[in-house]
C-alpha cells in the first residue's frame, strides 16, 4: 500500500496496546485461574492435574458456605434497601425542593470515600462500649443494647448498614436523573387526564424508569460481589469467621493460607457468580430496550 | 401540595442529611476529642476541650504493623501511586475512545465489547496469575507495578468515558479535517483535544477516586513500604497496642478521606457526571 | 481545475461477497469547470460516492480518476479538493480566521500568503467582520458562508459538497444557492455537489446524476431530465409537484396511434391524445402504456407557441392557490393527476369542470411493467 495506509494502521497501532493488555491481563489470567483451580496448587502453583479437587474442597468447607450465604444476605439487603432508600429520595428531591444541589451532594458524598474509611467509622459508632449503644443508654433507655458488630448471627447485617450509607445515595443520584429524563408532556398529559401525583408515579414514572432500575440493580450487585474491603475494615469477616463473604474467603485462601487451588476455586466461582446475574440483567436491559 | 406535607418532605430530607452526615461529623467530633473525653462523653459530644493530638500522631507517629511512623509515609505512597496511574489511564483511554469512534476498522466494534468486559470482572479473578507476573517482572512490592496493575484495569473504563463522549463529536468535523491534511494525531490534537476538557476532568477525577481509593490490589501487591494510605489505615486500626486510640482511628480515617473529600468538594459535579456515565455505560 | 472520472465504481460494506452493496457499478465523466449534481433519496448511496471521491472511503471496486489520473489510492490531502459539509463542520475550538488558516498550516503556506488567501475569501464570501469569532457564535448562514470560505481558501481542483443547504431555513436556503451558482460562475471549479433536493439539482447542475439503491437511473443535463426522464423514477422524483403518471392504452388511428384515457372518477368519458410520430416503432394496437405529464402542461394557460394541443374538459376536485399558479386536482386514467392553471383563472373554475388543453408534444410514454420510458 501507499502513503493512503498511514492513517490505516496508526488507529490499530494505537488500540494494540490496550488490546494487547486486555487479552493477557484479563482474559488470559482468567484462563489461568480457571487452570490453577483444576490443579494441586499449595504454596505454589503446581500445574498437576486435579480435576474438580479443588472445587471439592471448597464444596466441603463451612466456612465457605458460610461466606455463600453472608453474600447472599448482604447482597440481596444492601441492594433493596439501598434501592428502596436511592428512589425514596430521589422522589422527593423532585418536587422542586429548595437547596436540592446541597442535599443531593450532602446524600451522595459518602460515595467519594474509600471503603476502608467508612468502615472504620461504622466500626466505630456501632462498637458496643461507647458507641451507639451508649448513646441511646444515656438518653434513659438503659436496658437497650446493640451488640451486631461483635455478635455472630448479626455480624454481617453491620455491613449492611454501613453499604446502604454509603451507596443509597449514589442510587439516589442515578434514580433523580433518570425521573428528569421522563418526557414532561407525558407527565402533562396524564394531569390533563385527571391522574394525582402519586398515581403519575406509581403509574407512569417507575414504570419509564425500568432501564434505570437495571442499571442501579447491576452496579449494586457488582459492588456486593466484589465487597472486600468494606468487610475487611469494619469486622474483619469476624467475629470468627461469622461475617466471611467469597473475597475474603478467596483473598485469605489465596494469600494467607498457601492454598492457591481452592483460592483459585473460589475466584472462580465468584466470576460465575456475577456472570450468572450480570448476564440475565444485561439480556433483559437489551430486550427490553430493542423492544422500545 | 399543601403547607403541612411541604414541611413534613422537608423534614424528610433534612433527617436524611443528618443520618447522610452523622458519620462524618462523629468522625471529626472523635478526632478532636481526647481518649478520657471520648470514655466519659457521648459518641455524637462536640469535644470540650479539642485537641489536635490525634491528628498528629495519625499523622506522623501511630503503629501501622511494625512501623509506628503514622500515615505519611503511606499517603506519599498513595501520592506517587494514583497520580501516575490516572495521567497515563487516561491519555491511553483518550487515544483509545478516539480510535474506536472516529476510526473504526473491521474488529473495532468487538474489540471494544471485549474491553468493556473488562469492567465486569471480579478482580479475584486476575489476583493470583498477576501477583506472579509481577514477581517475575521484578514490580513486586513497589509502587510501580501498583501503578502498572491500576493502569492494566483502569483502561477499560478510561476507554468507556472516552468512546462515549467522543461519539457525540460530528464524524464531519473528522471528515474536514482529514480533507484539510490532517492525520490521526493532528486531528486528536488541533480538533478533538480543545473540546475534551469536561471528559478529561470527568475521568480523571473518576480514576483518581477509584485508584485513591482501592484496598484490594494495594493489600495484595504492595509490599511494607509500598503500601497505600488505605491498607495502612486499616493496618493502623487493626493494630492493637494496648488501649484502643479511637481518635487516633478517626483522624487517620479522614487524612486517608480527604484528598478524595476534596475532590468531591471541589468539582463535585464532575464526579456525579462519572457515576452516572460509568452507570449507564455499554 | 480538473475533469473527473467514475468508472465501475462498487462499494461493498462488510464482506465482499456476503456484505450490503450499497454502490453497485456507477459510471460518471465531467468535463474541466463542470457542475455535477448527486442527487437521490436517502440511501440511494450518493453521499457515500462523494465521500469516495474525496477519498474518505475506500474503493471497493473500480476507478477514480482526476485529470485521467487515477487517485484510488491517494489520501484526502493529496487530492487537491475541499469540501464543505451538511453540518458545516467548523472546528469548534478554533476562530472564524484559525478555521480557513487550518488547511493552509497543514500545507505549510508562508504566514504572508495565508494572511493574504484569507482576506481574499473573506472579502469574497463577505465574512471580515467575523473573521475573530468562534462557530458557537455565528449563525447557521454565517457558518455555512465560513464552511464555504474555508473550503475556497484551499484554491482546490475539485470542490465537493455534502447536502450543504439542507440546515438553513427555506428563505436562506435560496440565497445561499444562488451564491452558490454565482460563485461557480466566476472561479469556474469542477464541483460535484450532493443533494435530495430535485430544485437544488435543477437549479445548480451543469449535469445531474439522479441516483436509486446504488445505481444511476440517469445521468444528464437538467432539461434532458426533466423533459426526457427515462423511467417512471425519475419522472416522479424530479420536478415539483411531479410528473403525472396517467394510465392509458394505445390505439391504432391509421398510421399513427392515440393514447386513450378515461376522465373523471366515473372513467364515463375518455379522451384520445395523439402520440408522436417517433414512438410508433415502439407501440402495437390495445397496449396499456402510463403517459408521463408535467402538471404545466395541463393547462388552462398554454404556451402561445405551443404546437399540438388536445383541448378537454375536466373534473374539479381540488384547487390550491400557490400565488403564482393555481394547482388543480383531477383524475385522469382512473388517478389522481395535477394540473397548472394561471392565477388568475381562480373565478372561472368555480364549477364542476373546467376546460383545460394538453400540450402532447411534451408527453412521454413509460411502459407500466418495467417503468422504463418507451424509446422515441
Amino acid at each position: 500500500m501507499t502513503v493512503h495506509s498511514a492513517d490505516r494502521w496508526v488507529p490499530k497501532l494505537v488500540l494494540s496496546p490496550t488490546l494487547l493488555a486486555s487479552l493477557i491481563f484479563v482474559y488470559g489470567f482468567i484462563l489461568i485461574t480457571v487452570a490453577l483451580s483444576f490443579t494441586e496448587s499449595r504454596l505454589l502453583p503446581n500445574w498437576e492435574w486435579a480435576g474438580v479437587d479443588r472445587y471439592a474442597d471448597l464444596f466441603d468447607n463451612d466456612r465457605f458456605w458460610v461466606s455463600a450465604k453472608n453474600l447472599a444476605i448482604f447482597g440481596s439487603l444492601f441492594i433493596v434497601i439501598s434501592m428502596a432508600v436511592g428512589l425514596f429520595l430521589a422522589i422527593l428531591l423532585d418536587q422542586k425542593i429548595r437547596g436540592e444541589g446541597f442535599l443531593r451532594a450532602i446524600y451522595l458524598y459518602p460515595m467519594a470515600l474509600s471503603f476502608i474509611v467508612t468502615g472504620t467509622a461504622w466500626k466505630w459508632m456501632l462498637n458496643p462500649g461507647l458507641g451507639l449503644e451508649r448513646i441511646v443508654q444515656q438518653w434513659g433507655f438503659t436496658d437497650f443494647t446493640f451488640d451486631w458488630l461483635v455478635n455472630p448471627d448479626k455480624a454481617i447485617y453491620t455491613v449492611v448498614i454501613a453499604g446502604v450509607w454509603q451507596s443509597a445515595g449514589f442510587a439516589m443520584a442515578l434514580f433523580l436523573a433518570g425521573l428528569r429524563g421522563v418526557d414532561s408532556e407525558i407527565i402533562k398529559a396524564a394531569q390533563v387526564d385527571g391522574a394525582n401525583l402519586p398515581t403519575i408515579y406509581r403509574r407512569i414514572i417507575i414504570p419509564s424508569l425500568r432501564p434505570v432500575f437495571f442499571s442501579v440493580a447491576l452496579i449494586l450487585a457488582h459492588i456486593a460481589i466484589k465487597s472486600f474491603d468494606l468487610v475487611m475494615a469494619l469486622t474483619g469477616g469476624g467475629p470468627g469467621t461469622a461475617s466471611d463473604v467469597p473475597a475474603i474467603f478467596m483473598y485469605q485462601f489465596s494469600f494467607s493460607r498457601g492454598q492457591l487451588g481452592v483460592g483459585a476455586a473460589s475466584a472462580v466461582m465468584m466470576l460465575m457468580t456475577i456472570m450468572a446475574v450480570m448476564v440475565p440483567l444485561m439480556y433483559a436491559e437489551a430486550k427490553s430496550g430493542s423492544a422500545r | 401540595m399543601n403547607a403541612a406535607s411541604r414541611f413534613f418532605l422537608y423534614a424528610v430530607l433534612a433527617l436524611a442529611a443528618l443520618y447522610a452526615l452523622a458519620p462524618l461529623w462523629v468522625m471529626l467530633a472523635t478526632s478532636f476529642k481526647s481518649l478520657d473525653e471520648i470514655r466519659e462523653g457521648s459518641l455524637i459530644a462536640a469535644p470540650q476541650a479539642p485537641t489536635i493530638a490525634a491528628w498528629s500522631k495519625a499523622w506522623s507517629g501511630a503503629c501501622t504493623g511494625v512501623r509506628c511512623e503514622g500515615l505519611k509515609p503511606f499517603f506519599i505512597n498513595s501520592l506517587l501511586m494514583t497520580i501516575p496511574a490516572v495521567l497515563i489511564s487516561t491519555i491511553i483511554g483518550a487515544l483509545n475512545g478516539y480510535a474506536l469512534t472516529h476510526w473504526k476498522f473491521r474488529g473495532s466494534e468487538l474489540l471494544f465489547t471485549a474491553l468493556l468486559l473488562g469492567c465486569f470482572i471480579p478482580f479475584q479473578v486476575v489476583l493470583l496469575p498477576m501477583a506472579r507476573t509481577l514477581g517475575a517482572l521484578g514490580f513486586v512490592d513497589s509502587i510501580f507495578g501498583l501503578i502498572f496493575v491500576h493502569v492494566v484495569y483502569g483502561l477499560a473504563f478510561t476507554t468507556l468515558f472516552f468512546r462515549n463522549y467522543y461519539v457525540g463529536v460530528p464524524g464531519e468535523l473528522i471528515k474536514a479535517a482529514r480533507v484539510d491534511g490532517a492525520g490521526f494525531f493532528t486531528i486528536f490534537w488541533r480538533i478533538l483535544m480543545p473540546i475534551s476538557g469536561p471528559i478529561f476532568m470527568v475521568c480523571v477525577i473518576w480514576q483518581f477516586t477509584q485508584i485513591w481509593n482501592d484496598f484490594l490490589f494495594g493489600v495484595v501487591f504492595a509490599g511494607s513500604d509500598s503500601q497505600p494510605v488505605t491498607v495502612a489505615l486499616n493496618n493502623l486500626v487493626r493494630t492493637s497496642t494496648g488501649v484502643k486510640e479511637y481518635n487516633v482511628d478517626m483522624a487517620a480515617a479522614i487524612i486517608a478521606a480527604l484528598p478524595t473529600l476534596l475532590v468531591y468538594i471541589v468539582a463535585g459535579k464532575y464526579f456525579v457526571r462519572g457515576l452516572t456515565a460509568g452507570a449507564v455505560k455499554g | 481545475m480538473a475533469s473527473l472520472g467514475i468508472h465501475n465504481i462498487r462499494k461493498t460494506y462488510g464482506d465482499k461477497a456476503k456484505g450490503v452493496e450499497v454502490l453497485k457499478g456507477i459510471n460518471l465523466d465531467i468535463a474541466d469547470g463542470e457542475f455535477l449534481i448527486l442527487v437521490g433519496g436517502s440511501g440511494c448511496g450518493k453521499s457515500t460516492l462523494l465521500n469516495m471521491i474525496a477519498g474518505l472511503e475506500t474503493v471497493t471496486e473500480g476507478e477514480i480518476t482526476i485529470n485521467g489520473k487515477r487517485v484510488n489510492e491517494l489520501p484526502p490531502k493529496d487530492r487537491d479538493i475541499a469540501m464543505v459539509f451538511q453540518s458545516y463542520a467548523l472546528y469548534p475550538s478554533m476562530s472564524v480566521r484559525d478555521n480557513i488558516a487550518f488547511g493552509l498550516s497543514l500545507r505549510k503556506v508562508p504566514k504572508a500568503e495565508q494572511d493574504a488567501t484569507i482576506a481574499r475569501v473573506a472579502k469574497l464570501l463577505q465574512i471580515e467582520a467575523l473573521l475573530g469569532r468562534k462557530p458557537a457564535q455565528l449563525s447557521g448562514g454565517q457558518r455555512q458562508r465560513v464552511a464555504m470560505g474555508r473550503a475556497l481558501a484551499r484554491e482546490p481542483q475539485i470542490f465537493l459538497f455534502d447536502e450543504p443547504l439542507s440546515n438553513l431555513d427555506a428563505k436562506l436556503r435560496v440565497e445561499m444557492r444562488s451564491e452558490i451558482k454565482l460563485l461557480h460562475k466566476r472561479l469556474g471549479i469542477t464541483t460535484v455537489y450532493v443533494t435530495h433536493d430535485q430544485i437544488e439539482a435543477m437549479t445548480l447542475g451543469d449535469k445531474i446524476a439522479v441516483m436509486k439503491d446504488g445505481v444511476v437511473q440517469q445521468f444528464g443535463a437538467p432539461n434532458e431530465i426533466y423533459n426526457h426522464p427515462v423511467n417512471t423514477f425519475v419522472a416522479g422524483f424530479m420536478g415539483s409537484p411531479p410528473m403525472n403518471l396517467i394510465p392509458a392504452t394505445m390505439q391504432r388511428r391509421g398510421s399513427d396511434f392515440v393514447a386513450v384515457m378515461t376522465v373523471g372518477e366515473g372513467a364515463a368519458q375518455s379522451v384520445a391524445l395523439p402520440v408522436d410520430a417517433r414512438y410508433t416503432t415502439a407501440l402495437s394496437d390495445s397496449q396499456s402504456v402510463l403517459v408521463g405529464l408535467r402538471p404545466e402542461h395541463i393547462t388552462d394557460a398554454p404556451r402561445a407557441a405551443a404546437p399540438t394541443v388536445a383541448s378537454i374538459s375536466v373534473p374539479v376536485e381540488l384547487t390550491e392557490v400557490t400565488g403564482a399558479d393555481i394547482l388543480l386536482t383531477t383524475t385522469l386514467g382512473g388517478v389522481r393527476a395535477l394540473a397548472r392553471l394561471h392565477p388568475d383563472s381562480l373565478d372561472a373554475i368555480r364549477g364542476h369542470t373546467v376546460s383545460v388543453s394538453i400540450d402532447v408534444s411534451r408527453l412521454v410514454l413509460f411502459d407500466p411493467a418495467t417503468g422504463l420510458a418507451l424509446t422515441r
